[in-house]
């Protein structure tokens, strides 16, 4: 049985001109000791998506579709189960660290009462685990960062201390958002290497969220590419790579500028990214894709699976072959 | 004044030559090379020329004093027309680096010459503005640069105004020009910055910076804040604009991907220092430091891993 399972989960938040539509049917599992990498350019939906799992959508949102956790749908919760389940079985990594620790609290106190509270620890085991897991995570020196106050860490001390509390009660599920975007790359990469280590060992499964599909593709199983609001592939990072099924994709790949070889023009994808709500009938992508014809605006289009591939576009069988290709400049420049 | 006003492109770059010749050669051992490859500019100097330059930062009191070498002996030069990219990790110097070029900051040490003129440590009114006229900045966040309740119009014309003593129909006529150079409608004249996405924004941005007739742009991580497919769209916009304006710019980034996209020539910079110099080529397929190495061995692609290097946070702790 999948860890998770969101089943046509579709979310709107009132506005003054009527309710706005932020995710517009969004189907995923995760399987356990699975992660998943949920990719998206800004505002597509990929927090929002976490936020349903949390139950922490904003104030006044309409929430439909089911989101089963372990089988059970965190939708239906009581109060007190959901405080129970988000202790046991889920984790919160965000990209602020700062948000998830206390300033008056040095990392010691945060870590300790965490551990006693959520494991009934009593103090000196508590802070005989908190110092493991500090280790754990790749600190040299334990001692100075339990005496410290956030204020006195570095960011990417600070999220390694936010990763040790999060895993420390090896929960089902971790989401992790954009967790590593507000570091430098060499601290990305450490902070990047012990979450995918810590998780591995401890057989726990992921969400990621990332506006970089080749850091979730270095960590992840399988990617899901988000555009306005829905799921329009899932693949795994190798096929992703050598074969995309959705034109967005394509153009995703072709578009970030590489580290190897520079394009004389870089591939772009015309336009800018739609809103969940902005969008009409048919593909969402239509507005922008060099590949849309007039029935690509016709209905709904269905996210169709294919083993533990899935795709939505209209035209995806005709296209398979074009699309294992790169994009010339010409072609969509 | 009224000789820039009327400085068509060719003007611009007409006032490089000889100038930038008298003081040519002035980084000396610093230069990171005087002409880039595929350097655009015809007259061969450098428009910028840094030796030098040292900013210390003292922060606290007391026993919670700190100093920080923001730059500690920087010199660099910028050949007309190139693109010399500045890379570091976040507190390395690059931004105090870009302030000080531009006038925001003053250096407690060094020299900088623009365009041939030595530029003043503290710089009398008027010089500033003659400086800002000849280069202008380009930051991250946008909405550091533009007003929220002043439109993209008379953000532009303002600046148009204040440079060039263009007001009226003709600053209109300018402001749709500069909009569309920068792949704007002339609609969006009328549009608050609230009103606009980050690309857009972004462009606005450009197009006031290019509204003083500059010969450099500063661009401090510029395109980092933008998505991916609006990334693309402005870095080649960027291209294009020094191409055709034959402007030279000091790109700061801190992504490797994007030198390797827009610069001939690159800087490292660590701790205030610059610890390699060299073409862009040069540097990203055979890094000499070891730093530059980490930098890029750190940078996501295809097939690699994140590493985990043992015992590097002892430097990260702040206290
Ligand atoms: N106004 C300031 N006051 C105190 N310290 C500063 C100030 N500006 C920059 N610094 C410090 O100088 C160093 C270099 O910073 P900066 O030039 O912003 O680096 P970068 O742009 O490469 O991230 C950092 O340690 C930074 O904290
Ligand atoms: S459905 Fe049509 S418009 Fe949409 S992605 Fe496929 S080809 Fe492009
Ligand atoms: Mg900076």
């Amino acid at each position: 049985m999948s860890v998770l399972e969101l089943d046509d989960v579709r979310l709107a938040v009132p506005h003054p001109s009527g309710d706005r539509t932020l995710l517009r049917g969004v189907s995923l599992s995760v399987a356990p000791g699975e992660a998943l990498g949920l990719v998206g350019e800004s505002g597509s939906g990929k927090s929002m998506t976490l936020r349903t799992v949390l139950r922490t959508e904003p104030r006044g949102a309409h929430v439909a579709g089911r989101v089963l956790l372990d089988g059970r749908d965190v939708r239906g919760l009581g109060p007190a189960e959901l405080r129970r389940v988000r202790a046991e079985s889920l984790a919160m990594i965000s990209q602020d660290p700062r948000a998830a620790l206390n300033p008056l609290l040095r990392v010691s106190r945060f870590l300790v009462e965490g551990l006693c509270d959520a494991r009934g620890d009593d103090e000196r085991t508590a802070t005989r685990r908190a110092r493991d897991l500090l280790a754990q995570v790749g600190i040299a020196d334990v001692d100075r960062c339990m005496n410290s106050y956030p204020h006195q860490l570095s960011g990417g001390m600070l999220q390694r201390v936010v990763i040790a509390a999060a895993v420390a009660g090896s929960p089902r599920l971790l989401l992790a958002d954009e967790p590593t975007t507000a570091l430098d790359v060499t601290t990305q990469s450490e902070v990047m290497a012990i979450l995918d280590e810590q998780r591995r060992e401890r057989g726990m499964s992921m969400i990621f969220v990332t506006h970089d599909l080749e850091l979730a593709s270095a960590v992840c199983d399988r990617i899901a590419v988000m555009y306005a609001g829905e799921i329009v592939e899932i693949s795994t990072p190798e096929r992703l790579h050598a074969a995309p099924r959705h034109p967005y994709t394509r153009l995703l790949l072709d578009s970030r500028p590489s580290l190897t070889a520079r394009a004389p023009v870089l591939p772009v994808i015309p336009g800018r990214p739609v809103a969940a709500y902005e969008v009409g009938g048919g593909c969402a992508f239509a507005g922008r894709c060099p590949w849309s014809e007039p029935g690509c605006t016709d209905g709904e289009i269905p996210l169709v699976r294919d083993g533990d591939r899935a795709v939505r576009c209209a035209r995806e069988e005709e296209l398979a072959g074009e699309l294992a290709h790169a994009t010339g400049t010409e072609a969509t420049a | 004044m009224n000789d820039d006003v009327k400085g068509t492109d060719g003007g611009v770059i007409g006032r490089a030559g000889g100038g930038s010749r008298r003081t040519a050669g002035a980084g000396g051992s610093g230069g990171s090379g005087a002409k880039g490859p595929g350097g655009a500019g015809g007259s061969g100097g450098n428009v910028i020329e840094i030796s030098g330059l040292c900013k210390r930062f003292v922060t606290g009191r007391g026993s919670g004093r700190r100093t920080v070498d923001a730059l500690d002996d920087v010199s660099l030069t910028v050949a007309d027309g190139s693109c010399l990219a500045v890379v570091g990790e976040s507190g390395s110097g690059k931004s105090t680096l870009a302030r000080i070029l531009v006038g925001l900051e003053a250096a407690d040490a060094g020299e900088v010459v623009l365009a041939g003129r030595p530029v003043a440590r503290r710089p009398r009114r008027a010089e500033r503005r003659a400086r800002a006229r000849d280069i202008q900045m380009v930051f991250q966040d946008p909405n550091g640069s533009l007003n929220r309740r002043r439109t993209a119009g008379s953000a532009i014309s303002e600046v148009l105004a204040a440079h060039h003593r263009v007001t009226g129909a003709e600053a209109r006529r300018r402001v749709e020009e500069l909009l569309e150079q920068v792949g704007l409608r002339p609609a969006h004249a009328r549009s608050l910055p609230g009103e606009l996405s980050g690309g857009q924004r972004q462009r606005v941005a450009i197009a006031r910076a290019l509204a003083a007739e500059p010969r450099v742009l500063v661009l401090d991580e510029a395109v980092a804040a933008l998505d991916v497919s609006v990334q693309a769209q402005v870095l080649n916009l960027l291209s294009e604009i020094r191409r055709d304006r034959r402007l030279t710019y000091l790109f700061i980034t801190h992504d490797l991907s994007v030198v390797r996209q827009v610069s001939e020539e690159v800087v490292v910079m660590r701790q205030g220092r610059i610890v390699e110099r060299g073409s862009t080529t040069q540097v990203l397929d055979d890094p000499q430091h070891p730093y530059t190495r980490l930098l890029r061995d750190s940078a996501p692609r295809p097939g690699w891993r994140p590493v985990r290097a043992i015992g590097r946070d002892a430097a990260e702790v702040e206290a």
